[in-house]
This record gives structure tokens, sequence and C-alpha cells, in this order.
């Protein structure tokens, strides 16, 4: 009688879980698409967009790095050499609602809210825990400002009636990379990892006039820049050995090769129906500089696991035949290398006891990280990014499948100087699922 | 005992509220001073042009019962801003419902027209005298505009009658019945015959014949008369050269010439630009006092714009503009938007607008436009756009 009621409240509260998770997906998506994809923060206007990275929930929530993590439980896209390290097929994905509230000395602030894909992963080993394979899809820049003008505009000079116009500078779009990659044990300390990655997509700014009168067509005049080239990632983890009972510490690094975009600049007149191509489509290329990544994990017990993590990328010597906003390409260079450090710790009290209770399995992670960004509207003050990110994982009912919430919460740029200070909250809902697959039952 | 599923609940209500509260989005002007705009601000400016009369599409003066001009005018008057000018109307009739057995049993003794004149233009004090001539050969009238003539060589009868009438009776002579009265007794009165012209000779109006209430009426048997219903009407227009008003530009209804004007728009003089809103406005004149009292003039009370393609042959009408009380028209609409958009980036195929009148205007009323005037009081685009760098 006591199984027979336990087992019921175990139906009924799947059932619960299955449905929350469903409205909660739904009521987050639908809420990332009911606010504007421009609204973001006007750096994104600079140069390519908004650096972003996204290798795995984990890393996420641990201050954004993560080159030394393996892919036990995540695949660690960061660093090919982790691909070495699947168990699983993994497949997982994430969406990141973000909010803006960006201020100005002698201006009141303002608020923008907006969604996006945070990335999908897709691994699975050829060898267990020897070679696997990793797949990738993820934002490596994000254009997505908005800047509204309220005007009044009297349109005819026979009357007096003035008619409301707002001008709304906008932006979309980022470059996406789609890599493949593959990483392999080479022995017991050192696993190496390669991957190709396609970076792709198109970067749009929009100056919209805006009326609130069926008398006037509404207009935009958007220049979009669409880019594309094939990149490169090298990279390693070696293991320290001879560490005491209990204890890791693991080493690693990445290389990003440098690489050239191809691609084409239009400008047009765009309006509900029609968009004319305004002058002719330029072509050009975009040299995107080198990069390398650092980064250190250690566990001094099981339960806990740290990580360190720096970032340099060579921005100081990006080739452009396009002009970008803050970046001229006939000009002297105004861009910086971009820098980034990151921390973090995870505290999983479950570790090492596969068969705890569900409160156990619950994954703590914290971080924080600062960034100097790569452009500047000012070329005499860089913008830095500092924040503080958590994460909670959630494990479900199936073995291998977690649940990830994250945050992030930090604030970017400067009032100083004309420049615009924009304090963030996201938000991110990842979902991690582990499967065997291709395993090849046992003969007789 | 512990429920884990009831601590998620509870997360995940968390996590709503939070994203909830963040959720408001609340945009503003801040960045601004970090935007370098593409395009200037949007501003409002008049683009002036003038007026020039061609010989363009003439004013469709045909139509049926069910289209197009709905009287048919005739006339002749001496109008002191248009000069000279003449109407001749075409008329046709087709059997009435009325026409039996018993009407086609016997020769025709009587036939005349009855005309319900709800149109005058002129002096309505001097009589007006017409020849009426009967149409040779079949016609069409659909589209069918006023520089149409139709070949009329048969004189009819001769008539004279009071512009201020509102029903006139033409008789037909008897000669005219006796040679018609196997048509107009016949099944293929249709086909037999083909109408009248009304062509007048003296006189100072133009009379319009609508419709409704005009026929042509015969009888065979005493006390029994059918009617023959005006099936079609066309209304040819001609002047007299170098007659006009030179002070004015004039665009009269039912003419075969037309106004038309231009706007430098192209990007080579505008500058290329995201066009919100175009307004053509023009002031027409006030003439009234170039006429005397017994000179009746009904009134325009709307015209029409359409666009003209390079080929001189492609029209589009665009839009159609009431007459303000103080005679100035605005043509206001987001297909005129549309093409002066496509103008300014020079891929509108776009020649010139004309103004026209409506075909559901069957007039012969007269809009004069002031030569001469500054920009701001002649023909002028009304442009709200932004420039584009």
């Amino acid at each position: 009688m006591k199984n027979h009621t336990a087992n019921r409240t175990s139906s009924q509260s799947f059932l619960t879980f299955a449905v929350l998770i469903a409205l909660l997906v739904v009521g987050f998506s639908n809420e990332a698409v009911a606010q504007s994809q421009n609204d973001g923060s006007i750096y994104s206007r600079f140069g390519l967009g908004l650096r972003q990275s996204f290798s795995s929930s984990k890393n996420q929530a641990m201050g954004g790095g993560g080159y030394a993590l393996n892919s036990n439980q995540y695949l660690n896209t960061s660093n090919p050499a982790a691909y070495s390290d699947q168990y699983l097929t993994r497949f997982s994905g994430g969406l990141t609602y973000e909010s803006i509230t960006a201020s100005a000395t002698g201006a009141e602030s303002g608020r923008l809210a907006s969604g996006s894909l945070s990335g999908i992963n897709f691994g699975f080993p050829i060898k267990a825990a020897q070679t696997g394979i990793g797949l990738s899809f993820a934002p490596y820049t994000r254009v997505n400002y908005r800047v509204d003008v309220e005007d009044q505009l009297n349109s005819d000079p026979d009357s007096d009636i003035a008619t409301p116009v707002r001008t709304s500078f906008k932006g979309n779009g980022g470059l996406q990379s789609l890599s493949a990659g593959i990483g392999h044990r080479y022995n017991s300390n050192l696993h190496v990892g390669a991957s190709i990655d396609v970076i792709f997509g198109i970067l749009e700014d929009f100056q919209q006039t805006l009326f609130n009168s069926a008398s006037f067509t509404d207009r935009s005049v958007v220049s979009s820049t669409r880019l594309s080239g094939v990149s490169g990632v090298l990279g390693f983890r070696y293991v320290v050995p001879n560490m005491p009972s209990d204890q890791g510490l693991v080493v690693a690094g990445t290389f990003h090769l440098p690489t050239t975009l191809k691609g084409t600049r239009t400008r047009a007149l765009v309006n509900s129906v029609d968009r004319d191509t305004l002058g002719t489509s330029t072509d050009g290329t975009v040299k995107l500089p080198l990069g390398f990544g650092l980064g250190l994990a250690y566990q001094p017990v099981p339960k806990w696991t740290i990580v360190g993590d720096l970032d340099f990328e060579n921005w100081s010597a990006l080739e452009s035949d396009f002009n970008f906003a803050g970046f001229d390409a006939t000009g002297s260079p105004n861009t910086s290398n971009r820098i980034r450090v990151s921390a973090g710790a995870e505290f999983w009290p479950a570790a090492r006891r596969p068969f705890a209770s569900w409160s156990s399995r619950i994954a703590y992670r914290l971080g924080l990280y600062t960034e100097q960004s790569y452009i500047s509207p000012d070329p005499n003050e860089k913008i830095r990014t500092i924040g503080v990110t958590g994460g909670l994982s959630l494990p479900s009912l199936i073995p291998g499948t977690t649940i990830d919430f994250n945050i992030d919460v930090g604030q970017r740029g400067t009032t100083s100087n004309g420049l615009i200070q924009d304090r963030y909250i996201r938000f991110g809902l990842n979902l991690n699922f582990g499967e065997r697959w291709f395993e090849r039952p046992p003969l007789g | 005992m512990f429920n884990p599923f009831l601590r998620f609940k509870r997360l995940c209500v968390v996590a709503v509220c939070l994203i909830s509260i963040s959720a408001c989005d609340d945009p503003s002007s801040i960045g601004l001073e970090l935007v370098d705009p593409q395009s200037g601000a949007t501003e409002v400016r008049a683009v002036g042009s003038t007026l020039a009369e061609t010989s363009g599409l003439g004013d469709i003066t045909g139509g049926t019962t069910t289209e197009g001009a709905f009287r048919s005018l005739f006339g002749k008057v001496n109008d002191p801003v248009v000069g000279s000018f003449f109407m001749i109307g075409y008329m046709d009739f087709i059997n009435g419902t009325n026409v039996g057995s018993a009407f086609r049993a016997a020769p025709v003794t009587f036939a005349d027209l009855e005309f319900n004149v709800d149109y005058v233009y002129g002096d309505t004090t001097k009589p007006l005298t017409f020849n009426l001539y009967e149409v040779d050969e079949s016609w069409n009238s659909s589209d069918v505009r006023s520089d149409t003539f139709l070949v009329a060589q048969t004189l009819v009868t001769t008539a004279t009658l009071m512009p201020a009438s509102k029903t006139v009776h033409v008789p037909l002579p008897q000669s005219w019945i006796t040679q018609h009265d196997t048509a107009l007794r016949s099944t293929t009165f249709v086909d037999d015959f083909h109408g009248f012209a009304l062509q007048a000779t003296q006189g100072n109006a133009v009379l319009g014949v609508h419709f409704s209430g005009s026929s042509m009426r015969a009888s065979s048997v005493p006390g029994d008369t059918v009617n023959f219903s005006m099936s079609k009407v066309l209304s040819a227009s001609s002047f007299k050269d170098d007659t006009a008003n030179t002070e004015f530009i004039i665009l009269r209804d039912g003419a075969a010439e037309t106004l038309s004007v231009k706007f430098p728009l192209q990007p080579s003089e505008f500058g290329e630009a995201a066009i919100h809103r175009s307004i053509i406005r023009l002031n027409s004149a006030d003439v009234s006092g170039l006429y005397g009292p017994e000179f009746k003039r009904p009134g325009i009370v709307r015209v029409g714009l359409r666009a003209v393609a390079i080929d001189n042959e492609t029209r589009l009408n665009v839009v159609t503009a009431d007459i303000n009380l103080d005679g100035s028209l605005s043509f206001d609409s987001a297909t005129l938007t549309n093409i002066l958009q496509s103008e300014n980036l020079g891929d509108s195929g776009l020649d010139r607008f004309e103004l026209y009148f409506p075909r559901e205007s069957s007039t012969v009323d007269v809009l004069a436009f002031k030569r001469g005037l500054p920009s701001e009081l002649g023909p002028r685009a009304i442009i709200t756009f932004t420039s584009i760098n």
C-alpha cells in the first residue's frame, strides 16, 4: 500500500515536473520573442558586435571560462581537446534572456530586454574516454541595440498640425560559429584536439523613421554586411600527474587561428513590403585576429572544482575593407586587444556518489569575470565589463540529464566621456541530455 | 518528507518572477550620441513645379447606362476663360420593353425625341439652335474619349430650345419616320439604327442629356406610344484656337486636352531620400468675376491625378481629391508616396503626372489655374522625407 502510494506520488510528480518544464520553456521563449531582437547594448553597434562565447552551461555559470574542464557531464566546446573525455552521447542547448538598464550622465535610464539562443552542442565518443567528436553552434558576435528618438513634425506647411515621429536606430544580427572538432587522449595525461569553425553571419544597422499615422509610410535605411569564412582551433589538456589522492589539477590551452572573412555590404531602403537596394554592393574582407586561451582546473576534493581562465584575442591587428562603427578601415587602427579573465567554482555534493539523493545531486556554481572589449566608441576609453555568475544544475529522472538555471549580473562601460553604462542581468535556461548511443550488443 | 519536485516548482516560480520583473521594455534616447546616423533628419520640403498643357489622353466621355459618362453633351460656348469650344453629342437607342406586336402591325405615324436636360453650362438666356444628324455607322461608347468624332452626314432636323428647359421634345420629321418605319418596327432595330448626333449652330451654352428620362418615342397606333431607351452616349469636343484667356491654364471636363506636371525629385536634383509622405497641392483660381450673372457654371467637385510612364502609354490613376472651398486641391496617398519614392531612386519609369476628371464626372466645367504664380502658390509637391547620405 505504501509502495503504491509512493509510486502514484512519483508519477504525479513526474507529470508536474514535465508540465512545469514545458510551461517554463514556452513562457521563456514567448517572453524572448515578445521583446524586440534589437533590445540590447549600444556597445553591440561597434566593430563586429559584442563578442560572445558559450561552451557549456557549466562553463557559463563558472565565469564563462573552463578550458581545463572535461566533457564527462557537459560537452565542453571551449577546448576541442576536451572532446576526448566523453562517455555518453550528449546534446545540450540553452536560451538566454537579458535585461539591460542603460544609463548616461544627465539622462534618464532606459531599460531593454531581449532573448537569444545561447548555443547548441552535440557530441559523442568514438571510443569512450579516449576519442570523441564535438559539434557546436553558437554566436560569435552579437549586434542588438536600439536607440529611439521622439520628435514632432509638421508635414504640411499649410496647416499647424504636428505629427509625432520616432527615429529608431537599431542593429541586429551578428556572426555565428558552426564548429566541428575531434579530441583524443594521447596518453593518460595529455589530451589534444582540433576543430574547424565556420564563421558566418549578417550585421545589420537600421535607421527607421516611424509615424503612428496611416498618412505616412514608415521606411528604414538598412546597411547589411554579410560575412563568412573558416577558422580553426587547436587545444590541449594536460592532467598533472602525481597529485595527492582525491585531488586533481588540469592545465589547458587553446590557439585560435587567424582567418579572413569574405563579405558583401549592401544598403537598402525598406518598408513593410518592399526592399530597394541603394547604390551597388561592395565586396571586401575582414581579417579576424589570432587568439589564445589558457585555463586551470583544480579539484582539492571531489566535491569542489575551481577554474581560472584567461582569453586573449589580438584585435589590435584587425584589418577590414569595410568601415564599422568605431573602426575606420582607412585610418589608424583604433581597436585594442580583447582580454578576458574569469574564475569560478562548483560544489557538487554527490561527487562519486551516483546513488545519492536528488538534493545531493544538485550542483551549485559561482563565478566572476572581467573583460576588456576589443573596440570602443572612444579610442581613449576602454570598455570594460565586470560580472558575477551563478547557477544551479538540477538532475532529472533521466540519468545523465540535467536542467540548469544560470544567472549573470554585471556592468559594462562607463558614464564618463559621454559613454553609456550598461547594468545587465541574464537568465540562462539550459538542457543537457546524455545517453548511451551506438552501443554494440554483446554477442551470444 | 522531502519532495524534490516541490522544490523544483518553487524554483520555477522564482525564475519566472525574476524574468517578469526584468521584462519591462523602456527604450530611450540613451546612446544617441554614440550613433552615427546613416541618414539625415526627417524634414519637410515643398518642391515647386509648373503646369503644362499637353495633348494627352482626352477625357472619357463615352458611356452606357452602367458605366462611364451618363450624359450626352452638346452645344457651343464662348467662354471668357476657356475661349470658344464646341461639343457634339451622340446618343443611340434600343428597343423598349413595350415594343410589342400591336406597334409592329401598323406603320409608324409619329416619332420624337424626349430629352431630360439635367445639365447646363453657359448663357441660359439665349436660345440654342442645333442640327440633328443621323449617325452613319455602328459605334462603341465604352472608354471612348472626347477626341472621337463619329460620321453623321444625314441631317434629320433642326431644333431650337431654351437652355433652361428641363424636358425637351424634338419631333422627328415625317420623311425620316417613313424612311425608318421598317427599322423602327424591326426586332433588329439595334443593328439597323446607329443613333443621332446633336450639333449646335447658334447659342452660347452646352446642354447635358441624361440617360434617365431621355428616349425616342414612336407611335403606330393612336394612343399607344412606345419608348426606345437611350443606350449609349458620347460627347466630342473641339475648340477654337487662340480664344482662351492667356492669363490662365485650363483644365476642362469633357475636353480632349489635359494638364500635366513634373516634379524634380530624381536623385540628381533632390538627393536620395526615404520619402514618407507626398502631398501634391494646387490652388485653382477664382474666375467667377469673369462671368456674367446669366452664365451658369454648375462647378467641379473632384479631380483625379494619374501617373504617366515614359512610354506615354501606360497610365495609373493614383488618387482623386475634392476641391476645397478655397479652390485648393490636395492629392495625398500612399500610392503617390510610393511612386515618388521610386522616382527619387530613379527606377519609377515615371514621366509626369496628369490631372483628369473622373469618368463619373460628365460635364464641361472648368478648373483654371493662374499662370506665373510664385512657387509657394503654384503646383507643389510637399515631401516629408529623410535624406539618405
